[in-house]
């Protein structure tokens, strides 16, 4: 039976059954409901089947499961061109693929699957942990490749073993790092685009309704981080990265205004000394890149839309570096259309009669429209209001219910009524979403999405000046340290079941690393590797010179990989063997008598004997001291016979000298 | 050299200064003056002799197979015999048969041909196999029983059996297993235009009909055997020697490699060797000279290619630096 064909062993079969349920396992919460149970099954029979030596099923049967799996991922995924339906296809087809899995040649082909599985995973994330978990598959599956092949021991975890494969892979790393230094870069991934694979990011979005900032509180991971000019961090109160800014209310749903023009750069009109910052916005899939009100003037590859928002023309699927200028300052000066204007003062008739009867009555008592602003936070603050991560579900005249009945909530619910609230007051109001605060990692300020936050931006109509953008921040006069020093310090309720202070912490100052990893390997882009290439001495990355490094590159990793081969291959020669050789050498001019020293030495001296009768003598002598110093029982003294033996070479190089050749 | 042997021949073994080596040399040498041109072969034989093995003679009529047998055990002094097989011996042809003995009123054993030193097995695929499996019993038990009594066989006890190539009519091949009894095998094949020539010579003509005076005894023989047991093997060429066996059993050629057996004779083979070039140690040499005769009837090759191709190209690949 040759081994192709040959069957598992168990502890075969376990590795790759390890190697298999690793690879797959990261992919489980995105995979249909019934994945699990399934791969349980076919786990559970493979196993039974190896233990009771059943033979494999009729392939019949296996057609049938297979069809009958490709029309359940249809009916839980839909078909079409997606990441999604491919990976899943590709994870299910891998699980089903144990069944028929009982020779070697079909546990090649699961192993090549495992790592391609394991790949595909970078297709959702390349995030620093991530990387770790997948080395870790993939070292089980290289182990599981490597256990196929030869069994040292019959220990189902040989540590000689493993240690081996630790080796092998540690031998790839090089490898890994040179084609990822020189490897063609795409502009953007073919995944990341989101006409191929549609793509559900979590992050602020452009509407907000009732409840959709709170998933946003439960939310750890990196919005983004900022690294500030000679690290001047400005204090905590003044951190309003502006997001979408949202104009029309439904009265559930607040939504963005749509604007055919772009604003201008910043007038300096103020003496404030602008901030200096660089962002790294991880991805989102949306259009909107964040940066500290107000924003004096758009990066390359985006513009500033006339409510301040930054916008980026392509969704933002990779990781995004700007660098960006502001302005801290809460106020900033803009002249308001007409149309701008009703559109700023507009919310649903007939609804929320209670604070509609309030405002008018504030708006008959206050002279101006700051007063009437001073008078609802002050109003905010002196009534019962309490900062909520768990609000009463509201429905109906939601602003009503809210501030005569529920009193409890977070930003999203004060922004929100207050900015209705100053519009029933007749000033132009609007919400703005966007993050607030930050923690100070070190060198950079680390943003998640846990800082999610909503504030209003009021206009403040001035005669004989232009008027102003007026930024105003409701929940700082419920929950004001929410302002003060960043959304963690009003976590007075738990999140969720491990959400522990030291948990937090960990998660910050590893975000330390996961930027860092950011800096060096997600980021290595297009414009990198070209400074790379050019520090090279490679200026213009056409398809000849790609082709011709590539060329070299796969002709260096070839030789560089046969190096360690060689090494471990090459004869090693004793001091004895080296001076037969150097013998040897003296006649490697004449090929043919050379190759005879192939033969051992004596047909070789017996030849050359031939060849050079006058060095017949000390050929002889060179002969009986090298075959006693080699074979004999009796260990002569070994450098007293290398000596000699290397004066007899010289000897026999001298006669060698004077006679031509024959 | 001839005149010291002459001068020599009464004891040649008092002679302190002459070594085993030479001595040796000097009975290839006699040897050699009636055989002429198989200097090889002959060294072959004596080495077989004296590492306790027996030989198998394959060869045409005529080439001198038995002058090869009687010059050798005459110049060791040995007992010699010779049986020619035939398709109607018997075993107790060979063994002896136990006859009644009236008078006494017993059966008293009459000891067959085997009952020698030296024993030269004519055309021994002639004989039956029942008779053939006899012979080759008693060589490789060294002894005989009949009639459930056990009887001795010299302790040099050594045969050299002959067989003919052509004329297959009506003979019995030896399976594998027998001829694994034999060391070696080997075949004189024919001498050169010059030694043929000489052939024709008076002197040599008068030197054949004379006897070969012995310049050994079976005693002697007896210790050289022992001491061919002790000469060393370094490492290197017991890896040397096994890598040779194990390449024919790998080789795409051969069907059936050298047993473990025949390893243990390619290295006894060797030992004699190296003991004739009057070294006591073993030489890759002695195992690339020691490996065709102790190949060239064990190996089972494919479409029955010759073997001694299929050899050479072992012992040439496998190099040895």
């Amino acid at each position: 039976m040759s081994r192709i064909t040959s069957q598992l062993s168990q502890k075969q079969l376990f590795w790759i059954v390890f190697a298999v349920l690793l690879a797959v396992l990261p992919q489980v919460y995105r995979l249909p409901m019934w994945f699990l149970p399934m791969t349980v099954v076919v786990v559970g029979y493979r196993f039974y089947a190896q233990l009771h030596q059943l033979k494999q099923a009729y392939n019949r049967i296996l057609t049938v499961i297979a069809i009958a799996a490709m029309i359940m991922i249809i009916y839980s995924q839909g078909i079409g061109l997606s990441r999604e339906f491919s990976v899943t296809i590709l994870i299910t087809m891998t699980v089903l693929k144990l069944l028929e899995t009982y020779t070697m040649r079909d546990a090649l082909l699961v192993v090549m699957l495992c790592y391609f599985v394991t790949m595909t995973r970078f297709l959702y994330s390349q995030d620093l942990l991530l990387v770790f978990y997948l080395l870790g598959s993939a070292f089980v599956t290289t182990h599981a490749l490597s256990v196929l092949n030869y069994e040292k021991t019959v220990q189902w975890f040989d540590t000689s073993q493993l240690r081996a494969t630790a080796g092998s892979l540690a031998l790839a790393v090089p490898f890994a790092a040179l084609f990822f230094l020189v490897f063609p870069r795409l502009g953007a991934p073919i995944w990341g685009s989101p006409d191929i694979f549609g793509e559900g990011k979590t992050g602020i979005s452009d509407t907000m309704s009732p409840g959709s900032i709170i998933e946003l509180f439960m939310d750890d991971s990196p919005a983004f981080r900022a690294t500030f000019q000679d690290n001047k961090i400005p204090p905590n109160n003044q951190l309003y990265w502006r997001g979408p800014v949202l104009w029309n209310f439904d009265g559930t749903t607040w939504s963005r205004k749509k604007h055919s023009k772009t604003r201008a750069r910043i007038q300096q009109y103020s003496e404030t000394e602008p901030y200096r910052y660089q962002i790294e916005l991880e991805s989102t899939g949306q259009n909107y890149m964040f940066g500290l009100d107000y924003v004096v003037n758009s990066p390359s590859g985006a513009f500033l839309l006339p409510d301040s928002i930054l916008y980026a023309p392509q969704k933002i699927n990779q990781l995004r570096h700007y660098e960006l200028e502001s302005l801290l300052l809460d106020r900033f000066y803009q002249p308001l259309t007409e149309s701008d204007r009703e559109l700023l003062l507009d919310y649903p008739a007939n609804q929320n009669l209670q604070t509609q009867q309030m405002m008018q009555n504030w708006q008959q008592q206050a002279q101006n429209p700051i007063e009437i602003i001073n008078r609802a936070l002050t109003w905010f603050n002196q009534e019962e209001f309490y900062y909520s991560y768990s609000p009463p579900p509201l429905s109906g005249d939601v602003i009503d219910q809210f501030i005569y009945e529920s009193k409890r909530g977070f930003c999203e619910h004060y922004a929100s009524s207050f900015t209705i609230m100053m519009r029933m007051a007749g000033i132009p109001a609007r919400v703005v979403t966007g993050y607030q605060g930050g923690i100070n990692n070190g060198e950079y300020l680390l943003v998640k999405q846990s800082d999610a936050h909503a504030w209003s931006e009021v206009y403040i109509e001035q005669e004989n000046q232009m008027g102003y953008w007026l930024r105003v921040d409701p929940t700082s006069m419920v929950a004001p340290e929410r302002v003060e020093r960043g959304s963690r310090q009003i976590m007075d309720e738990k999140r969720n079941l491990i959400d522990y202070d030291w948990i937090r912490n960990f998660k910050d100052s590893m975000d330390r690393y996961r930027y860092r990893w950011n800096q060096w390997v997600r980021d290595f882009n297009v414009s990198k590797q070209q400074a790379l290439f050019e520090i090279l001495g490679v200026d213009h990355r056409d398809g000849k010179t790609l082709a011709l490094m590539m060329a070299g590159i796969l002709l260096v990793t070839g030789i560089l990989s046969l190096i360690p081969i060689w090494w471990v291959k090459r004869r090693r020669f004793h001091a004895l063997q080296k001076i037969y050789l150097d013998l040897a050498k003296l006649v490697r001019k004449q090929p043919h008598l050379y190759q005879t020293h192939h033969q051992g030495i004596e047909t070789f001296i017996a030849n050359m004997q031939q060849h050079y009768p006058k060095a017949r003598s000390s050929l002889n002598h060179f002969l009986d001291t090298y075959l006693a110093a080699r074979y004999s029982k009796k260990g002569n003294d070994r450098q007293k016979t290398l000596n000699h033996l290397q004066q007899t070479l010289l000897k026999i190089k001298q006669v060698i000298k004077q006679q031509p050749l024959q | 050299m001839l005149s010291y042997m002459t001068n020599n021949l009464s004891e040649p073994l008092t002679q302190k200064n002459i070594t085993d080596a030479d001595l040796i040399g000097q009975i290839v040498a006699s040897v050699g003056k009636k055989i002429l041109d198989k200097t090889e072969a002959i060294e072959t034989v004596v080495a077989t002799l004296i590492a306790g093995g027996h030989v198998l003679l394959e060869d045409l009529p005529g080439l001198g197979k038995t002058t090869l047998a009687m010059s050798i055990a005459q110049v060791f002094g040995m007992d010699y015999n010779r049986i020619q097989l035939t398709s109607d011996m018997m075993p107790s042809d060979v063994l002896g048969v136990s006859i009644y003995d009236a008078p006494t009123q017993t059966f008293s054993y009459h000891k067959g041909p085997i009952f020698t030193q030296f024993l030269l097995a004519d055309e021994l695929n002639r004989a039956t196999p029942k008779t053939q499996s006899a012979l080759l019993e008693a060589m490789a038990e060294n002894q005989v029983s009949m009639d459930g009594k056990t009887y001795q066989l010299d302790d040099v006890f050594f045969v050299m059996a002959t067989q003919n190539p052509i004329d297959e009519a009506g003979t019995y091949n030896l399976p594998q297993s027998q001829l694994d009894r034999f060391l070696v095998s080997l075949s004189l094949g024919y001498p050169d235009a010059e030694s043929e020539r000489q052939l024709y010579s008076q002197s040599y003509m008068q030197s054949f009909k004379e006897s070969l005076p012995a310049l050994s005894n079976p005693e002697q023989l007896r210790s050289w055997q022992q001491q061919a047991l002790t000469i060393h093997a370094a490492n290197e060429v017991l890896d040397y020697l096994q890598l040779l066996v194990k390449k024919t059993r790998t080789h795409s050629e051969i069907l059936h490699g050298l047993s473990p057996r025949a390893g243990l004779s390619l290295f006894r083979l060797s030992q004699s060797l190296a003991m004739l070039a009057g070294r006591d140690f073993i030489t890759p040499a002695d195992v690339q000279r020691a490996f065709y005769p102790v190949c060239r009837h064990r190996l089972v090759t494919k479409d029955n290619k010759p073997a001694k191709e299929i050899i050479k190209a072992i012992v040439h690949d496998t190099a040895i630096i």
